[in-house]
């Protein structure tokens, strides 16, 4: 009895411990200042501007929490608590990320003492450890004793860079496989969870990036297939694996794809070295989109993206899919077999092949005739001068030495179908 | 130094006799009598004889002749210098005109009688050849095989067998040695042979590798090498092989017809070009055993040991024709036996690049058009 009394009143006293500061402290929506002593302006600007669109964009609660005390718990169980106990995180996976910073007053302004970050929901995955120590390596620049030993101006300019670099991260992470701008949580298709265009690395206008979203929306009611584009800085901030592998993990973390196959195909670029990727999904998707499909669909993009020409890549990329979409809905998806335009060639080529080879083919038969005109040469053998059965051998000697052996791997030709991985991809990657 | 020839009469006109090489007999232009070699070979030695004994008679009776002044031949005519030793003259035994002859000529004809005149002296003793193919195609074979030469030569200018008219065509019995021997080969070789199978996406291929030996003797029987310096030699070889299971002992009772010519250069000058040929027939021999069952076969070691023996001199039928043409000589010659045509022609370039152009054309469209269809 005592002991559920003790824990009774050590729970009234947390929960007053934890009721003080919010009343004492300034609430800007996503950011709380405990210490009510750093920018209001900033912070108002942050939520509004930065955290709140993160929020909506991508459906990832972004917070910071700004502390001055734990109530004798540890960093991190405190913010734990705190995520817990404001139920912090969108929908019922509680997804978000929370920075939380402990600081105390001190003769010049605000002291540092230390920071944590809690991950919920699908933040967990999201902030991975490798987002996660790119994080703290960023913070520890400015998150650390010496950076706030200043005045005033200098913990808030110190905050300032912080709370921009956490945001920036975040945005950055979120954005590698994400939801469009412009996109709500809420107005996401039921059948995905996010849309179809995200453009991370500012290749697109916002109204282009509108008008590959809708066409994107419009395949995949039509078609029952989600046709998706991502474009990032650098893939490999977020993973070491291949940006095939990335392009899976992607689609996997974000649960894209159409109905409940799961139906899509992702083409994924990386701006650093023109990576991309291109893989399907689903028993639809992978039956629409061929090896050979894939190959098709690739050369449609791929010369207007090695121009730098990415609106009409991506317009293209959706126009094929759409076709080929169209092909696998009649029952016969684009594939070796009735390819004709993939393997007929344009006029240009066919004219040039054809002079080449008229022209050899012309040559040889010039010079056999050349040769008939000179038929006077100097004899080197005189085979017809050795008796029919005069040649005789004393010595035939074979001698086995040694065996040797190479081996070389040979590309199969595909005579048609999809290639699917044992986790149910199909494609592959290459550079733009 | 002869100064007489020969020429068979008929013994029953006293026309000239022509050796024909498709009755294989001497005939008669005039009368049309056919004779047989022996026959007239007998009837020549008999009055050989006959004629000596008369010459005996007629030098008696010179030294009795008429004494006087003598006519003074000092000034006629100057001196050959140093084509005194290539030039020989000669009386037409039908005709009596002098016959001037390189030193060589052994048969020829009289350039104002026409009839065939052989030198004897000039195949005889050490140089008498040892055997004989008689001419088997006559100058009208020889013409026709020009025409058939000719004939499939695409690039052949038009204007050239239009304007073209033959200068000369000659039967000749071109002189050649037939060389005898053996080449006793021992060669090695580096081969290998490979099987390829697939191992999932691996294509494998095993390779054997081997030391291949082969050695023995090649005999060679009458390799044959022409022995005029007249008679360019890619002609000659080109014009091989010849029949030699008709080759005779030589008898000046062939050559009237044609002309021919002693050799002038020596069995050991030409030595050489028959080493070479045996040696590259025993390499390719050795080698084309060796490579039996083999992929790759690649000579590492070659020893070839020529076992040289004897030399036999022949004189071989052939037909030479030449022509000009826009002012360039162009040769051609016929086995004389054996009918085999060859001399090199002169090119039309224009005609090159209208059949290139030609196929080229009409094959390209089609090509395009089956590139763009399939």
């Amino acid at each position: 009895m005592k002991q559920k009394l003790r824990s009774l009143f050590m729970g009234l006293c947390l929960i007053i411990g934890l009721a003080v500061p919010a009343l004492a402290a300034s609430n800007y929506g996503l950011v709380y200042d405990a210490t009510d002593l750093l920018d209001g302006t900033f912070l108002s600007d942050l939520n509004d501007n930065t955290f709140t669109p993160l929020g909506e964009q991508y459906g990832m609660e972004v917070r910071i929490d700004v502390v001055t005390k734990l109530e004798g718990e540890s960093i991190e169980a405190y913010a734990q608590i705190f995520y817990d106990q404001y139920e912090y995180g969108y929908g019922d996976t509680t997804d978000g990320v929370l920075l939380m910073l402990l600081l105390h007053e001190d003769d010049t302004g605000l002291a540092f003492d230390a920071y944590h970050i809690l991950a919920g929901g699908k933040g967990t995955e999201m902030i991975n450890d490798q987002v996660r120590q790119k994080l703290e390596k960023t913070l520890d620049e400015t998150l650390n004793e010496a950076a706030w030993s200043g005045p005033l101006q200098q913990d808030e300019r110190a905050c300032e860079q912080a709370f921009t670099d956490y945001g920036r991260i975040l945005a950055d992470t979120f954005s590698a496989g994400t939801v469009s701008a412009g996109q709500t949580p809420a107005a996401a298709s039921v059948e995905n969870t996010l849309p179809y265009v995200t453009d991370s690395a500012g290749l697109l206008s916002t109204g282009e990036v509108s008008a590959l979203e809708e066409n994107a929306q419009n395949i995949a009611q039509q078609y029952g297939c989600g046709v998706y584009a991502i474009t990032m800085e650098d893939y490999t901030d977020y993973t070491e694996k291949s940006i095939y592998e990335y392009a899976k993990d992607i689609y996997r973390s974000y649960d894209l794809g159409w109905g409940t196959n799961k139906d899509g195909i992702l083409l994924l670029l990386s701006m650093a070295e023109r990576d991309y990727a291109l893989i399907a999904y689903g028993d639809f998707a992978n039956a629409a989109f061929t090896d050979h499909g894939k190959s098709v669909l690739e050369n449609t993009f791929l010369d207007d993206f090695r121009d730098n020409d990415w609106y009409d890549g991506f317009e293209d990329y959706q126009e094929k899919s759409a076709e080929m979409l169209e092909m696998a809905r009649n029952g016969e998806p684009l594939d070796v077999d009735n390819d004709k335009e993939g393997i007929q060639l344009t006029w240009g080529e066919s004219i040039a092949g054809g002079i080449l080879a008229g022209c050899v083919i012309s040559l040889i038969v010039c010079l056999v005739f050349k040769k008939q005109m000179k038929s006077a040469r100097t004899q080197v053998t005189a085979r017809e001068y050795v008796p029919k059965s005069g040649v005789a051998f004393r010595a035939v000697e074979d001698y086995y030495l040694h065996t040797t052996q190479t081996r070389r791997t040979v590309k199969s030709h595909s005579s048609g179908g999809t290639s699917i991985d044992s986790d149910g991809f199909s494609g592959h990657s290459g550079k733009f | 130094m002869p100064e007489q020839v020969t020429n068979y009469k008929c013994p029953a006109c006293t026309g000239p006799l022509h050796f024909v090489g498709s009755s294989g007999m001497l005939e008669c232009d005039y009368c049309g009598s056919k004779y047989d070699i022996s026959e007239i070979e007998a009837l020549y030695a008999e009055k050989e004889k006959e004629a000596a004994a008369a010459s005996a008679a007629a030098e008696e009776k010179e030294e009795t002749a008429s004494e006087g002044d003598q006519w003074d031949f000092s000034n006629a005519g100057g001196n050959w210098g140093a084509e005194e030793d290539k030039i020989k003259v000669y009386h037409c035994p039908s005709c009596g005109a002098e016959l001037l002859c390189e030193e060589t000529t052994a048969a020829t004809s009289c350039p104002y009688c026409g009839n065939p005149t052989i030198v004897p002296g000039q195949l005889s003793g050490t140089l008498k050849p040892d055997y004989v193919i008689p001419f088997e195609l006559d100058k009208q074979a020889a013409m026709e095989g020009l025409k058939k030469h000719y004939k499939g030569k695409k690039f052949l200018p038009k204007a050239f067998k239009q304007e073209n008219h033959i200068e000369g065509i000659k039967g000749i019995y071109v002189p050649f040695w037939l060389f005898d021997g053996e080449a006793d080969a021992d060669m090695e070789f580096q081969a290998t042979r490979s099987f390829i199978h697939m191992e999932g996406d691996d294509e494998v291929t095993t390779t054997e590798h081997f030391r291949v030996r082969r050695a023995g003797t090649v005999p060679f029987e009458k390799i044959p090498v022409d022995a005029s310096s007249k008679m360019p030699d890619e002609h000659m070889d080109s014009i091989e092989p010849f029949d030699y299971e008709k080759l005779e002992p030589f008898s000046t009772a062939y050559l009237p017809g044609f002309l021919a010519d002693k050799y002038d250069v020596s069995a050991e000058d030409s030595a050489h070009r028959a080493d070479r040929r045996a040696e590259n027939t025993a390499a390719a021999i050795m080698t084309a055993s060796a490579s039996v069952g083999y992929q790759t076969c690649i000579p590492i070691r070659q020893d070839i040991f020529l076992r040289r023996g004897g030399v036999k001199y022949a004189l071989l039928p052939v037909w030479m024709l030449n022509t000009k043409w826009r002012g360039k000589e162009f040769l051609f010659a016929m086995n004389g036996q054996t009918g085999k045509m060859v001399g090199d022609l002169p090119m039309s370039w224009g005609r090159f690049f209208a059949w290139f152009g030609g196929i080229a054309a009409p094959l390209a469209a089609i090509l395009s058009l089956i590139f763009h269809v399939l």
